[in-house]
């Protein structure tokens, strides 16, 4: 996952609304309406929170017509839970190169 | 290792996560700071598997408050992720401090020889909460994660 991918995830989980409407979308698919009616905004409010979550990739939106219930995508938000492996990846990985690097280095030195 | 392993911050009760990278390289302690500190070099071993760092777009200001900036390039698709870091301390030879404000992460590089050789020690920190945009996601995601894993 890249580091943006990641800020754009942080960022729709910034908003407690937003949180509460994947909870609620962790017990199964939800129209618009429906999501609207523990929380005290309207339906254009939810609407938007919903294309945040869109464009993070964790909602996906069916395809009946004028309901388009939206479904909860977890993958991204188990990245997030875990965002520092990602970290931990770049760096196991960059300091194997950086090995490889000293040895080029060193042998190139070698035969100076 | 303590990794992974949520930690208490003491100065604000903040939960932070870190890990720490232990190497030791069979090349001088000067050579390997170069190889942090020159983007020449830099270039030539940063980044994850199937990315590239060019060059052209490394900047390095090596003195506190000063920005370091490179890209990560992907080699499948050409995607770029652009890094920032601002120094917060250097030690010519023995230490490098660097956060990325942007995912509030902080980056420790400390350098000592050992025998001819250099033991190289990454530490990295993650300030959950730290930084205004993510603020509330920290536990709130931890929590939501694992409910959801309980579901699913």
């Amino acid at each position: 996952m890249a580091v943006d991918e990641l800020s754009t995830t942080f960022f729709a989980l910034a908003d407690p609304t937003r949180r509460a409407m994947l909870a609620r979308l962790a017990e199964g698919e939800a129209t618009v309406s429906e999501l609207a009616e523990p929380f005290a905004v309207t339906i254009q409010a939810v609407s938007k929170h919903l294309k945040v979550l869109e464009r993070a990739g964790l909602v996906t939106r069916g395809r009946v017509a004028q309901q388009r219930p939206a479904r909860l995508r977890r993958r991204p938000l188990d990245d997030a839970a875990d965002w520092l492996a990602h970290y931990r990846r770049i760096f196991d990985d960059s300091v194997l190169r950086l090995e490889d690097h000293l040895r080029t280095l060193r042998e190139r030195s070698g035969d100076a | 290792m303590p990794d992974h392993e949520p930690l208490t911050d003491p100065a604000d009760g903040r939960i932070d996560r870190e890990f720490t990278i232990v190497r030791v390289f069979d090349a001088p302690r000067a050579l390997v700071w170069r190889a942090w500190t020159e983007p020449e070099h830099f270039a030539a071993w940063f980044g994850p598997r199937g990315y590239n760092v060019p060059v052209a777009t490394i900047r390095m200001d090596l003195r506190p408050g000063g920005i370091c900036e490179f890209a990560m390039v992907s080699e499948a698709d050409g995607t770029e992720t652009r890094n920032s870091g601002r120094v917060l301390d250097v030690v010519e030879g023995e230490r490098l401090v660097f956060a990325d404000d942007a995912v509030d992460l902080r980056v420790t590089v400390t350098l000592a020889d050992e025998g001819e050789g250099t033991r190289m020690t990454i530490h990295v920190v993650g300030r959950t909460g730290g930084a205004p945009a993510y603020e509330g996601w920290s536990s709130s995601v931890d929590r939501l994660a694992a409910s959801l894993a309980t579901v699913g």
